[in-house]
């Protein structure tokens, strides 16, 4: 049968929206097939309760509930709906997670590669080094910063940071004064005109939701649009792929529902760029043997510390992540790894009175509005992501019971990350509170870290880059080990997750496995 | 609050919550004259006015989760109206919240009445939140 496509990508994501414009823009007929629709701010709204940042009642993009369950063993197995704590979801639709994140666009850090070399591998961990360096990512993180576009106060950043919130410019100061390194927080949002898009309006939504103006930048509205301008792309929304079709230990193609119909589409390559927990659960419904598919599951703990100025110093200049150290991400004495901190995205009223009352505070009734009235203006925060020390037996498999909507195994994630991460978070939360209370925070606090399964929409690591295939799942370019033909591009392929948002790092990959595809 | 001209070309109000939210706040539990004159009084000391107003502000969003669970709704308010909680001073009426620290329902009420008041103009006013774009 004759090949329809050069290349089927499954998810139109940060990953998956990169390997098509790559591949499209290199004269490849490409089929990018994703699950959900076309969003934007209209369609997505503004909803406080119903959104990624807190899904109270579901959120702003995603799935049909009913549908698509998962199923936790935390340890006693449970069943979740996309919108519930333990599903680790991550948004649907074009640009997926890229609509509505952050956008904080990081590079990893140079020991982020090779972490078992620095730190030796704890028992129980997989903790590995990657098969390359950060000098080998190098070319295409400056790609990605260009053609996507990242805001910041590096050489290799287009344009400028963005405004800086008062919070911001005492933490920078104090920063300075205590000796650490501290810059702008790197934004994938334009911070003047581009693209023939506008600049950010400073507004007070912006993780969790869709851009009021279009600002920030996604797959969506960047390389997803261009590639489809250049003809080479064909974009088929509201596509679930069932499975990888392979023969002879070779990928020729996809089995995908569109409109209710069962479809086959041939192709010469397939990439799976479906985020950590569905491309992993689509390599094993694929019948791919591999042991590594599917363990080695980890996103970030977040740590740090929270704290009150003394004085009010709310002025609503958005994002809201404006300043970072990146002093502790290594060289922490007695402990592995460590953590970019940098204040937090502005905290919608009721985000913050779920999630950032201290202990000792009241749930409710005139001390608990007197507080809310008292430490909303005066709040910042000093977290960041956790390097999470990888555990063989933090997985994905699939569910023996529980099915979706179209009859296909559930994925079942089970374990937890290994315990290091825990000292490690707990170190970053003394490093938070010194930064705050330096800058003059009266009130200083923490959350406890507590061992757990964490993916969430940082997930990563089911299908982990590697030259040896007893213990990884693709080879150093991207290739499942021993099937011609099937790549994978999103965050399963990191061996470990680094101390940073790790988008940036997925698309630089993304760019590199698509030109290893077309340079065949 | 100015209105923000979108993409879209909709003219889009800085609001909290949108239509699925407002899916919620369209439905409303029926109660009887004690179980509102009570739930009002609650929903009073869980979020007490003061020179902001206070957790009425929330009552019809609370009325709408009320509408998807009724039956830990309806045995919640018939505890409170079985001590007379609408009659009592405010003092004794957080006495009485306070005892039933740890039961389903307070933790029930306290939720929804937060949840509705922080999303309100009231809530924001409040906190100081303020959506310039």
């Amino acid at each position: 049968m004759k090949e329809e496509y050069d290349a089927i990508v499954v998810g139109a994501g940060a990953g998956g929206g990169v390997a098509a414009f790559v591949l499209a823009s290199r004269g490849a007929r490409v089929l990018l097939l994703e699950q959900g629709g076309w969003l934007d701010f209209a369609t997505t709204g503004r909803d406080h309760l119903c959104n990624h940042r807190l899904a109270q009642y579901g959120d702003n993009t995603g799935l049909d509930s009913l549908a698509n369950p998962r199923v936790i063993a935390d340890p006693e197995p449970r069943v979740v709906r996309p919108y519930h704590p333990g599903y680790n979801h991550n948004a649907v639709g074009v640009g997926s997670g890229t609509l509505v994140y952050g956008a904080q666009g990081w590079r990893f850090h140079e020991k982020d590669f090779r972490m078992a070399s620095e730190y030796g591998v704890p028992e129980g961990s997989s903790l590995a080094d990657w098969p390359f360096g950060l000098d080998e990512l190098a070319s295409w993180y400056a790609k990605v910063e260009t053609k996507v576009g990242v805001a910041g106060d590096q050489p290799s950043h287009p344009m400028p940071p963005t405004a800086l919130p008062e919070k911001g410019r005492r933490l920078l100061e104090t920063a300075r004064t205590l000796g650490w390194e501290a810059r702008r927080v790197p934004l994938l949002i334009n911070s003047v005109p581009r693209d023939g898009r506008a600049a950010c309006v400073n507004c007070q939504h912006c993780v969790g939701f869709a851009c009021p103006v279009d600002a920030k930048n996604g797959t969506q509205n960047t390389v997803i649009p261009r590639a489809l301008a250049t003809g080479n792309l064909t974009l088929l929304t509201h596509a679930t792929v069932l499975r990888v079709e392979i023969e002879d230990g070779k990928a020729v193609g996809v089995t995908y529902v569109h409109e209710s119909a069962e479809l086959r589409v041939r192709a010469a390559n397939v990439v799976v760029s479906a985020g950590a927990i569905e491309t992993a659960r689509l390599l094993l419904l694929s019948g791919i043997e591999n042991d590594a598919v599917g363990r080695n599951l980890q996103g970030h703990y977040y740590h740090g510390a929270f704290g009150l100025f003394p004085d009010p110093v709310w002025d609503g200049v958005g994002p809201g992540a404006s300043v970072a150290t990146t002093r502790f991400n290594h060289g922490n004495d007695g402990v592995i790894g460590g953590a970019m901190l940098a204040d937090d995205f502005i905290a919608t009223p009721i985000s913050f009175a779920k999630s950032s009352r201290p202990s000792g505070i009241p749930g409710w009734g005139q001390a608990h509005k007197d507080w809310m009235r008292h430490a909303y203006p005066r709040f910042v925060s000093a977290v960041g992501p956790v390097q999470e020390i990888p555990h063989p037996e933090c997985r994905v498999t699939l569910d023996p019971w529980v099915k979706d909507a179209f009859g296909r195994p559930v994925a079942r994630l089970s374990g937890t990350t290994h315990p290091e991460t825990v000292r490690t978070s707990a170190l970053m939360n003394l490093r938070g509170q010194e930064w705050l209370r330096a800058a003059g925070c009266e009130t200083v606090w923490s959350g406890e870290p507590v061992l757990r399964l964490s993916a969430g929409q940082h997930q990563a690591g089911t299908c982990r880059m590697g030259d040896d295939p007893r213990i990884s799942a693709v080879d150093p370019s991207g290739r499942v080990h021993g099937v011609r033909g099937l790549y994978v591009a999103d965050a399963s392929v990191h061996v470990t997750n680094g101390g940073f948002n790790p988008v940036l790092t997925i698309m630089a990959l993304a760019w590199r496995t698509a030109d290893r595809i077309a340079a065949r | 609050m100015r209105r923000v001209k979108h993409q879209s070309g909709k003219e889009h109000p800085p609001f909290s919550y949108d239509e699925r939210t407002r899916g919620i706040v369209r439905r409303a539990m029926t109660l009887t004259p004690d179980e509102s004159r009570t739930l009002d009084a609650a929903l009073a000391r869980i979020v007490p006015a003061d020179r902001d107003p206070g957790g009425l502000a929330a009552r019809a969003f609370v009325l709408g989760r009320a509408a998807v669970q009724p039956d830990a709704y309806r045995a919640g308010l018939a505890l409170l109206v079985s001590r007379g909680f609408a009659e009592l001073d405010p003092e004794r009426q957080d006495d009485l919240l306070r005892e039933m620290e740890g039961h389903p329902f307070l933790g029930l009420i306290v939720q929804h009445t937060l949840e509705g008041y922080f999303t309100s103009e009231a809530g924001f006013a409040a906190v100081g939140f303020r959506v310039t774009a």
